[in-house]
């Protein structure tokens, strides 16, 4: 008696989690003919390409390893992915800390907080591009209004162009993507905290947390989700950085601001090697990949959730 | 919700079907009626007046109907070349004539060879244009709008710093003093300009006083000659106007955002620039200025020949309709477009319709008579890449005084480009 009541359960749970497999599987291929489409194919294609000596225009040959060895020993390459890990290994940080200080300080429902938390906003809802732009005539020398601050302020008469001074030309992009992006971060941080149960915050203040130790206890484990989440999507951004690069140094002082990908569209569309800028793009992908993959596993590490 | 939107979905996309369908009906039913529609592309630098061109156009030809498309200078390349690989290529386009070569050597534009051989007017079009539309013999392109590099100087600042306002300087030596003299002015006066950091600008408006000189960065075959010491002549005078501080610190980033703009505000002494920048300085009725040629080291003068070709994209529908509208280009559009303070590309309207409206013009109009323009299947990669080795050897040398060392770093780069573009 008592096993077959069992068994019947088992059959009922059994067909129910088929059943729902099974719409989970027709859910899921809309998404799926779009990765597909749009990720799958394209990027099978770009593997496919960077075998051979493809031109933008012109007869294409198949050259097997050719465009990868030239990679490791090409130094504009070289050069391009330390200076994306410089970048990277700078932006990460500041934006996560960035973030992270103007959630806590919004975390909070009162309408000041709210206007703050729209006016820190504000800068994410500008496109990359034009908030590039914005940037670059910000930081001029003749035109921009920091300098003139600076020297309203007495510091020189700041006729030397900031992004022609090569630590000053990366510290401009980075302020700017701080400036951009950090209120993203800052979103997805603050609703994290906000998710937080009031019990255990209180139970923690009882016991006689607070402040720093609050959060660093008590706040930031529990939040470790959003936190790998907001880090993985900062470091793939920063190695993927383009626009910023491309419209406010392009790529200056003297090639020193050039990232892995504005190099591989140079490679591409101005050294007319579509099937080299393949080849680069490949090994980009593939590091990415290896990247994204160790962040996940230090990140979810003991996480018992 | 989602019902109401399927079902507005669904009907678009049926009344899309009856409607392509009828439109289809409509075209071959009436194919002659029906007004062509010719897709023509121009670079954004021809922003000011090419929307003007095709209307200009469509006034007198109802018949056809040009549709104009500005490219962003820095993508026409890339954009073009996809479009003619993906077969959603414009039907005619103005095309930099630089960039003609490289089109041209890839098959990407219809040949017009016999179309020009039968042109009444072929020796009184522009040879620069003609030149750089010429691949292995056979014409690919011909010229449409003309644009040379002269020297352009302030006549109030150079009274204003004790020079003769109405002589503008013919060597090096003599831009130098003057630039020095502007300078000393104090405040924000300079005496020179340029944008350091743009290849294309620096082709047209530095390259010339290299050639004036006796140097240049390629031979008549394409092949890099960048260490030569007539090269190094006229980077070393750049590098001095730079390093005297006769030259605002915002040339060294300048990717040509800026090009000859501070000149307009009336605070620089000299600039090198075009016909485009008369017609842009109508704006500025205050600033006196004046052009003469671009000189070399001790004298002589140079220009780049520049402007844009116009070709015929191969596999287009409508072919015949595309050298009507070339036909116009070629005679009335050149009358039009020197009313839009554009040089002509043929010498005898030039004369009859450009020339006259200012003096300055004349200036102009001779310096793309001596003219030059560099020919090359690799001018992208070899110069208007921000690294090029054109690009690099002006940073290096002009803005870090390391003459020799840039020239030779720029030799070897080229020589590898030149290598792999054939």
């Amino acid at each position: 008696m008592a096993s077959a009541n069992i068994s019947l359960t088992r059959n009922r749970k059994t067909s129910f989690a088929k059943k729902r497999a099974r719409a989970g599987f027709y859910f899921v291929i809309p998404a799926s003919i779009f990765v597909l489409v749009f990720f799958l194919y394209p990027f099978l294609n770009v593997i496919w390409m960077s075998f051979q000596d493809w031109p933008l225009l012109g007869e294409r040959s198949w050259i097997g390893f050719e465009n990868y060895r030239t990679a490791f020993q090409d130094i504009e390459f070289i050069n391009s992915v330390k200076f994306t890990l410089l970048y990277t290994v700078i932006v990460t940080p500041l934006l996560f800390f960035t973030a992270l200080g103007m959630a806590l300080l919004i975390k909070g429902t009162s309408r000041t907080t709210k206007v703050f938390r729209t006016i820190f906003f504000l800068p994410v809802v500008i496109g990359f591009g034009p908030a590039s732009y914005l940037w670059y005539w910000f930081v001029d020398s003749r035109v921009g209004p920091a300098p003139q601050f600076l020297r309203v302020l007495g510091f020189g008469d700041q006729e030397e162009q900031w992004l022609g001074i090569m630590p000053l030309a990366l510290f401009v992009v980075i302020v700017m993507v701080v400036w951009k992006f950090a209120a993203f971060q800052m979103i997805l941080l603050m609703a994290a905290i906000q998710g937080i149960s009031k019990e255990i915050l209180e139970a923690a203040e009882i016991d006689g947390a607070k402040g720093f130790t609050l959060l660093r206890t008590i706040t930031l484990p529990l939040i470790k989700r959003t936190i790998s989440l907001v880090l993985i999507l900062s470091v793939a951004g920063s190695l993927l950085a383009f626009d910023q690069f491309y419209i406010i140094t392009g790529g200056n002082p003297n090639g020193s601001t050039l990232t892995t990908v504005f190099n591989i569209y140079r490679q591409s569309f101005l050294q007319f090697q579509l099937g080299y800028g393949a080849a680069l793009s490949v090994l980009v992908a593939i590091a990415l990949m290896l990247i994204s993959l160790i962040q996940l596993r230090v990140l979810r590490g003991d996480d018992h959730e | 919700m989602q019902k109401t939107n399927k079902i507005r979905v669904g009907t678009a996309a049926v009344l899309t079907v009856v409607l392509g369908v009828s439109s289809l009906i409509g075209l071959s039913s009436s194919a002659n009626a029906a007004p062509v529609t010719i897709n023509f592309w121009s670079r954004a630098a021809q922003a000011d007046f090419i929307a003007s061109v095709g209307a200009e156009f469509n006034k007198v030809n109802p018949n056809i109907q040009v549709k104009v498309t500005t490219i962003p200078d820095a993508e026409f390349v890339q954009k073009l070349s996809t479009a003619s690989q993906s077969g959603s290529a414009p039907d005619v386009t103005s095309v930099d004539l630089i960039l003609v070569p490289y089109f041209a050597k890839n098959g990407v534009f219809e040949d017009l060879t016999s179309y020009t051989n039968a042109l009444s007017f072929k020796s009184k079009l522009s040879p620069a244009h003609m030149a750089l539309g010429a691949y292995n013999k056979k014409q690919y392109a011909l010229p449409f709008t003309a644009e040379a590099s002269v020297l352009f100087w302030n006549k109030d600042l150079f009274k204003k710093a004790g020079l003769d306002p109405n002589k503008g300087p013919k060597t090096f030596a003599e831009i130098e003093a003057a630039a020095k003299a502007i300078t000393a002015l104090g405040g924000d006066y300079k005496g020179y300009y340029f944008s350091g950091a743009c290849g294309g600008c620096n082709i047209f408006t530095f390259a010339p006083m290299m050639w004036a000189s006796g140097g240049d960065i390629l031979t008549a075959a394409g092949q890099p000659t960048y260490t030569d010491k007539n090269v190094a002549k006229a980077l070393s005078f750049y590098n001095r106007l730079w390093s005297k501080g006769y030259v605002a610190k915002s040339a060294k980033t300048d990717n040509g955002a800026s090009f000859a703009a501070p000149f307009a505000a009336g605070k620089t002494g000299m600039v090198g620039a075009g016909a485009f920048f008369v017609g842009s300085l109508k704006n500025n009725p205050e600033i006196n200025y004046g052009v003469t040629p671009l000189p070399g080291a001790t004298g002589g003068k140079g220009s780049f020949a520049g402007g844009d070709n116009i070709a015929i994209l191969k596999g287009t529908k409508y072919p015949a309709e595309a050298k009507i509208f070339m036909d116009w280009a070629l005679n009335a559009g050149q009358k039009f477009i020197a009313t839009k303070a554009i040089l002509p590309i043929r010498s005898d309207i030039a004369a009859s319709d450009y020339v006259p409206q200012d003096p300055r013009y004349k200036v102009i109009a001779d310096a793309m008579a001596y003219g030059k323009t560099p020919y090359s299947v690799a001018y992208t990669p070899l110069i208007a890449d921000g690294q090029s080795p054109w690009v690099k050897m002006l940073a290096t040398a002009i803005f870090d005084g390391k003459i020799a060392a840039a020239q030779a770093a720029a030799q070897k780069q080229a020589l590898a480009i030149v290598k792999k573009q054939g």
